[in-house]
């Protein structure tokens, strides 16, 4: 298997994890957060919210203008 | 409802100038910037709509609520989605610094090949500008 295509499953399997993580939070009665419940943990606070603004900039930036 | 209604236009509008637009030019920066300006404003005008944290008033009795009994701790299973994202940034940084690119692709990679085609550029924006809209009303 080439370089690439090893990547590429690595990939995958990371995809794969956060998806299981999510359908375990949805399973756990409210015991784990859900992706949506971690964004809003994290922006709960004055500095969790300007890393993920700033993330979201660099996000737009690196994928739609350069 | 209505609320919504002009920034959902706005940003469906962005969304469809953006799908123009190529990488690497002058149009793809003003439009990514035109949202990032939103963006900030929309947030700037949201914090200070928000409720100071502490401040809001407490049920009488000092008893809690049904909902907040309900309702997860903040930070309540955090640590595994902290621990998932580093692992996606450890595999990213070293697929960034290993060569060739093509034999380590990064997300960018992938983001770029989804972006190659007009209508799949304006999806990837209208996502990318829904998310900023989910975060900013948080």
């Amino acid at each position: 298997m080439s370089d690439h295509a090893l990547t590429i499953v690595a990939w995958i399997a990371i995809a794969a994890m956060f998806a299981g993580l999510e359908i375990v939070a949805l399973s756990s009665r409210r015991r784990l957060a859900g992706i949506g419940g971690a964004l809003r943990s994290i922006g709960g606070a004055p500095v969790g919210r300007l890393v993920l603004a700033l993330a979201w900039m660099w996000l737009g930036w690196h994928v739609f203008a350069r | 409802m209505r609320r919504l209604a002009l920034p959902a236009g706005i940003g469906i509008a962005l969304a469809v100038v953006g799908s123009f637009t190529t990488a690497f030019t002058t149009g793809s920066e003003v439009v990514t910037a035109v949202a990032i300006a939103a963006f900030v404003s929309a947030s700037l005008v949201a914090t200070r709509r928000r409720p100071i944290a502490g401040r809001a008033p407490k049920p009488a009795g000092g008893e809690r609520t049904e909902l907040a009994k309900r309702a997860p701790s903040p930070g309540r299973g955090i640590l595994v989605w902290v621990v998932a994202a580093g692992v996606a940034i450890a595999f990213e940084l070293s697929n960034y610094f290993l060569s060739p690119r093509y034999a380590h692709p990064t997300v960018s990679y992938f983001l770029s090949t989804a972006a190659g085609h007009q209508w799949s550029r304006g999806i990837l924006f209208a996502a990318w500008l829904t998310l900023g809209g989910y975060l900013v009303s948080r």
